[in-house]
C-alpha cells in the first residue's frame, strides 16, 4: 500500500468521477481518493502532505456545486492555491472546457502537467498522461495541443523579430552570422544571445527538433513563405 | 462839435506791423519783386511774381505770394491787382479746397470795398472771412477781422454793434497771449465806451492797453499805443469836462521826443485836443494857436482828411468868436476837403455852420443841403446798423441752427452710441448667458451622456453575465445530460443515435463557447485576440493582427474590449463563411479619446447597399453604436471588405 501512487480526483459530477476511477483501474493499481469540491481537495492535499502525500491530482475546472462560502470556487483557484503553497504534486486537468482563452489561461499561467478533455478521454489517454506527469513531463490532449500550436504560430507571425530570424536562418550557415542582420523594432540590432534565446523559444513553440526542422515547420505552417 | 477831433489811426499801425513779417522763406526773386512793387507800384510786378510762384508748384508758396501781393496792392490802392490776387486766391481755394486761401479771399474782397468806401460790402466780407477763420480755428485772424468789423461799426456810429464785435474779438484773442491785437481791441473797446458816454469804463480799457503795452516788444507799436493812450484818456476826461486832467494827459503825449517828426498825425491830434481843452478852460488864444499849428502841420504833410477837421474846428471857433468872414472861409475849405475825403460828418457840420453864417437864399440852400445830407446820413446810418445787425443775426441764426443741428447730431450720436453700447452689453449678456447655458447644457448633456454610457456599459456587462450563465448552463447541464444519454446509448449499442447525439453535443458546446465570456479577467486583451485568431487560424485562412501593442488595453473599458472582441469574431466568421477570404488583417490604433480598428479581408465582398446583409452585420453595427462608436463598412465585389470602427473611450 505504501508504494501505491496516490491520486486525488476532484469533480463536481459523480458520474465523471466514476468514469475516471473506472479508467484508472484499467491503467494500474492506484490509491485513489475523490472529492466533489475544491476546498475539500485542497484540505486533503495539505493534510496528507507530510504523512501520506498525493503524487497526482486530476481536477475539473468549473464546479457547479460551489457555494457562496467556498474559498476555492474552481479548478483554477485550486491549482493556484497548490502552487502558492509550494506543494509537490503533479496536476492534470480533466475538463470539458475548450474555450481557447480559458485553456490558454490555464496552461500559460497555471502550467498543469496534463490537459485532458472529458469528451475525448479514455483509459489509454489517462495512462499516457499519468506516465508523462510522473516524470514531470507534459501531456496535452490532441485538440488542446493543436490550439496551443496554432496560438504559437499566430504569436510568431505577429513577432517581427521571429519572422526575420526564420527568414534569415537558411541564408546563414552559422547562427553567429545572424548578428547584425536581425533588427529590433527600434532599428537596433539584436545581440547573438537574444537570437539564440529566441530560436530556442521558437523551437519549443513549434515542436522543432533543430533549426532546420524549425524552418521546415514554419514553412509548413505558413508562418514564412 | 469837438467830439470828432480824435483820429483813429490804429489801422495804419497794424498795417505797418504786418509788413515786417513778409520776408520769410521765399525765393529771392519773388521777394525782390515784392519789394519793387511796394516801392514803385508797378502793376506788372504782381503778375510776374505769380508766374514765378506758380512755376514752383508749391501750393504754400503760391498762396503766400498771392496774399503778400494782395496786401501790397491794397496799400498801393492798386484795385486791379488786388482783384487779381483775390481771384487767384479763390481759384486756389476751388482747386485745393484750401480754406486759408478762401478766408484771405474774403478778407481782400473786404479790402477791395474798403478802398471804394462801400462799407456794407466791406463789413459783409470781413464777416465772411472771419467765419472761415473760425472754422479754421485761426483765432488770431478771427480777432483781427472782428477788430476791423468793430472799427467799421464804430466809424458808422453803430457803437453797440462795435462793442459786441470787440468783446467777441477779445474772447478769441485772449487765450493766445498775443499783445498787439489785444491792445487794439481794448483800445477800440475804450473808444466805443467813450462814445457811449461810459468814460470811466473807457479809461479802464485804455489803462489796460497801457499795461499790456509795457511788455510789448514792438517798439513802434509801443510808442504809438502810448501816444494813443494819452490822446484817448485825455479825450475821455475832456468828455467829462475834466479839462485839467485832459490837458495833463495831452501834455504827457506831447512831451514825447521828436513827436512831430516821428508821428505827425498823433502830434497833430494831441495838439488839437489840447487846444480844445484850453478853449473850454477859456484860454481862447492858446486854443487858436494850437488849432493853427495843427493845421499848418497837416498842410505840411498834405493830410487832406485831417485838414478838413482842422478847418471845421477853426470854422466853429471863429463862429463862436463871431468872426463871420474867417468862419465862412474855414467852413468852405472844410466842406470842400471833407467832401473830397468822403468825410460826411465834417461836411454836415460845415453845412450847418454855413447855413447859420450866411444869410438869405444861399444860407437856406446850405440849410436844405444840410437837412438832406443829415437825413441821408441818418438813413444810411440806420440802414447800415440794420445791415450789420442783419448780417450778424443771420449768421448767428445759422450758427445757432448749426449748433442746434450739431447738438442734435451729437445727441443723436450719443443716443446711437448708448444704444450701441446697450446693444453690445445686451449681446454680451446674451452671449455670456448663451455660453453659460451652453456650458451648463454641455455639462448636463455630457454628464447625461456619461451616465448613459456607463449605463450602457453596465448593460453590456449584465448581458455578458447572462451570456455566461446561459453558456454555463448549456455546458454543464445540457451537455452533461447529453453526455449521459450518449453513454446510455453507447451501452445499448444504438450507434446511429449516439452519433447524431454527438453532433448535437458538439453544437451545444460550440454555442456555449460562443456565449461564454471566455475568462476575460484572467487573460489580457491581446492574448484574447491572439486566442481568437488562433481559433480560426488555418494554413489557407490567415489572420494577422497589426499594431495591437500600440493600444494601452489595460486602460480601456471592458465593455469596449468586449465589443471589439465580438466584432472581430463576427468579422472573421463572416470573412470565412461568406466571403471565403484567405487573408484578414486587423489593424489597431489609439488616440487620446478613441480606439480605432480596421478589419480588412480579401474575400469576394458584397453589396453593402443590399438590405439582406444579414443579422450579424446589423448586430455588429448596433453593438458599436450602442457605445457611441462609429461603424463603417466598405466592400467591393471580388476585392474584399473593409470595416472601420471608431469607439470613443469615454462615451463621447
Amino acid at each position: 500500500m505504501e508504494n501505491k501512487i496516490r491520486i486525488l480526483i476532484a469533480d463536481d459530477h459523480q458520474l465523471v468521477i466514476q468514469g475516471i476511477v473506472c479508467s484508472l483501474k484499467e491503467v494500474g493499481d492506484f490509491d485513489v481518493v475523490t472529492t466533489n469540491n475544491c476546498d475539500d481537495a485542497f484540505q486533503l492535499i495539505k493534510s496528507n502532505q507530510n504523512t501520506n502525500p498525493f503524487q497526482l491530482l486530476f481536477t475539473d475546472l468549473s464546479f457547479d456545486n460551489t457555494t457562496e462560502d467556498a474559498l476555492l470556487d474552481g479548478g483554477e483557484e485550486l491549482i493556484k492555491a497548490i502552487k502558492n503553497n509550494d506543494i509537490n504534486i503533479k496536476i492534470g486537468v480533466i475538463t470539458g472546457h475548450t474555450e481557447t482563452n480559458r485553456v490558454y489561461n490555464v496552461i500559460s499561467n497555471l502550467n498543469p502537467n496534463a490537459y485532458l478533455l472529458k469528451s475525448k478521454c479514455d483509459a489509454t489517454e489517462i495512462g499516457f498522461a499519468i506516465q508523462k506527469m510522473l516524470v514531470n513531463d507534459y501531456y496535452y490532449t490532441h485538440e488542446i495541443h493543436q490550439k496551443i500550436m496554432r496560438r504559437n504560430i499566430i504569436q510568431i507571425q505577429m513577432d517581427d523579430v521571429a519572422i526575420q530570424i526564420l527568414k534569415e536562418l537558411p541564408n546563414h550557415p552559422k547562427i553567429a552570422n545572424l548578428e547584425g542582420v536581425i533588427k529590433k523594432g527600434d532599428g537596433s540590432f539584436l545581440k547573438l544571445r537574444s537570437i539564440e534565446t529566441k530560436l530556442g523559444n521558437l523551437r519549443s513553440d513549434l515542436n522543432a527538433n533543430n533549426n532546420t526542422d524549425l524552418v521546415l515547420k514554419a514553412k509548413e505552417l505558413g508562418i514564412i513563405d | 462839435m469837438y467830439k470828432k477831433i480824435i483820429f483813429i489811426t490804429l489801422f495804419i499801425n497794424f498795417s505797418i506791423f504786418s509788413q515786417n513779417k513778409d520776408f520769410e522763406k521765399k525765393p529771392d526773386s519773388i521777394n525782390v519783386l515784392l519789394k519793387k512793387y511796394k516801392e514803385t507800384n508797378n502793376s506788372i510786378l504782381p503778375k510776374r511774381a505769380f508766374f514765378l510762384a506758380e512755376k514752383t508748384q508749391i501750393d504754400s508758396l503760391i498762396r503766400k505770394t498771392y496774399i503778400d501781393f494782395g496786401l501790397k496792392s491794397y496799400y498801393n490802392k492798386d484795385l486791379n491787382n488786388l482783384s487779381l490776387s483775390n481771384q487767384k486766391l479763390l481759384n486756389l481755394y476751388s482747386k485745393n479746397k484750401d480754406s486759408i486761401a478762401l478766408a484771405k479771399h474774403y478778407h481782400y474782397k473786404a479790402l477791395f470795398y474798403r478802398i471804394q468806401y462801400k462799407t456794407d460790402s466791406l463789413f459783409y466780407y470781413y464777416h465772411k472771412s472771419k467765419n472761415i477763420s473760425i472754422l479754421l480755428k485761426d483765432s488770431l485772424s478771427v480777432a483781427r477781422r472782428l477788430l476791423s468789423m468793430a472799427r467799421i461799426q464804430e466809424r458808422e456810429r453803430d457803437y453797440l454793434g462795435s462793442e459786441i464785435s470787440t468783446i467777441e474779438g477779445l474772447l478769441y484773442i485772449e487765450p493766445l497771449n498775443e499783445k498787439v491785437y489785444t491792445l487794439y481791441l481794448y483800445n477800440n473797446l475804450g473808444l466805443v465806451l467813450s462814445e457811449l458816454g461810459r468814460q470811466k469804463e473807457a479809461r479802464k480799457n485804455y489803462l489796460k492797453c497801457f499795461e499790456i503795452n509795457k511788455s510789448n516788444l514792438n517798439k513802434k507799436v509801443k510808442e504809438i499805443s502810448n501816444l494813443d493812450y494819452y490822446t484817448n484818456a485825455g479825450l475821455s476826461y475832456f468828455r467829462e469836462n475834466n479839462h485839467r486832467e485832459a490837458i495833463a494827459f495831452y501834455k504827457k503825449g506831447l512831451a514825447f521826443d521828436s513827436l512831430e517828426y516821428k508821428y505827425p498825425i498823433r502830434y497833430q491830434s494831441l495838439l488839437e485836443n489840447l487846444a480844445s481843452s484850453n478853449y473850454k478852460l477859456g484860454k481862447h488864444k492858446e486854443a487858436l494857436k494850437g488849432y493853427k499849428t495843427a493845421l499848418s502841420s497837416r498842410e505840411k504833410h498834405n493830410y487832406l482828411y485831417e485838414q478838413s477837421i482842422s478847418h471845421t474846428i477853426l470854422a466853429g471857433y471863429y463862429f463862436k468868436e463871431r468872426e463871420t468872414q474867417k468862419a465862412i472861409f474855414h467852413s468852405k475849405k472844410g466842406i470842400k476837403l471833407a467832401k473830397q475825403t468822403n468825410n460826411s460828418n465834417r461836411t454836415l457840420i460845415n453845412l450847418n455852420l454855413l447855413s447859420q453864417l450866411i444869410k438869405g437864399e444861399k444860407g437856406r440852400q446850405y440849410l436844405q443841403e444840410y437837412i438832406q445830407l443829415n437825413d441821408s446820413l441818418y438813413k444810411r446810418e440806420r440802414t447800415l446798423k440794420n445791415q450789420f445787425a442783419k448780417i450778424r443775426y443771420e449768421t448767428e441764426k445759422k450758427d445757432k441752427e448749426n449748433a442746434g443741428l450739431k447738438e442734435e447730431n451729437t445727441q443723436k450720436q450719443l443716443l446711437l452710441e448708448s444704444e450701441k453700447q446697450q446693444k453690445t452689453i445686451g449681446w454680451l449678456i446674451a452671449g455670456t448667458s448663451i455660453l453659460f447655458i451652453g456650458f451648463g447644457a454641455n455639462v448636463v448633456s455630457s454628464r447625461r451622456k456619461k451616465i448613459l454610457f456607463e449605463a450602457k456599459l453596465q448593460q453590456i456587462e449584465a448581458r455578458e453575465k447572462e451570456r455566461q450563465q446561459i453558456a454555463k448552463s448549456l455546458h454543464d447541464e445540457v451537455a452533461g445530460d447529453i453526455r449521459m444519454l450518449h453513454l446510455k446509448l453507447a451501452k445499448t449499442n444504438q450507434t446511429e443515435e449516439a452519433k447524431s447525439l454527438d453532433v448535437i453535443k458538439e453544437n451545444v458546446r460550440n454555442l456555449s463557447h460562443q456565449l461564454s465570456s471566455e475568462s476575460f479577467d484572467k487573460v489580457s486583451f491581446k492574448d484574447q485576440i491572439i486566442n481568437l485568431i488562433s481559433d480560426f487560424f488555418e494554413i489557407d485562412f490567415r489572420i494577422k493582427a497589426e499594431k495591437i501593442d500600440t493600444v494601452d488595453w489595460q486602460n480601456i473599458n471592458n465593455a469596449i474590449k468586449r465589443t471589439l472582441f465580438l466584432t472581430i469574431r463576427e468579422s472573421i466568421q463572416n470573412a470565412k463563411k461568406h466571403a471565403a477570404a484567405k487573408n484578414i488583417i486587423l489593424s489597431f490604433s489609439e488616440t487620446k479619446n478613441a480606439v480605432f480598428l480596421t478589419i480588412s479581408d480579401n474575400g469576394k465582398g458584397f453589396n453593402v447597399a443590399d438590405k439582406k446583409t444579414g443579422i450579424g452585420l446589423k448586430n455588429m453595427k448596433e453593438r458599436i453604436e450602442e457605445i457611441n462608436g462609429v461603424f463603417s463598412i466598405k466592400s467591393e465585389l471580388e476585392k474584399g471588405t473593409n470595416i472601420d470602427i471608431e469607439i470613443p473611450k469615454h462615451g463621447k
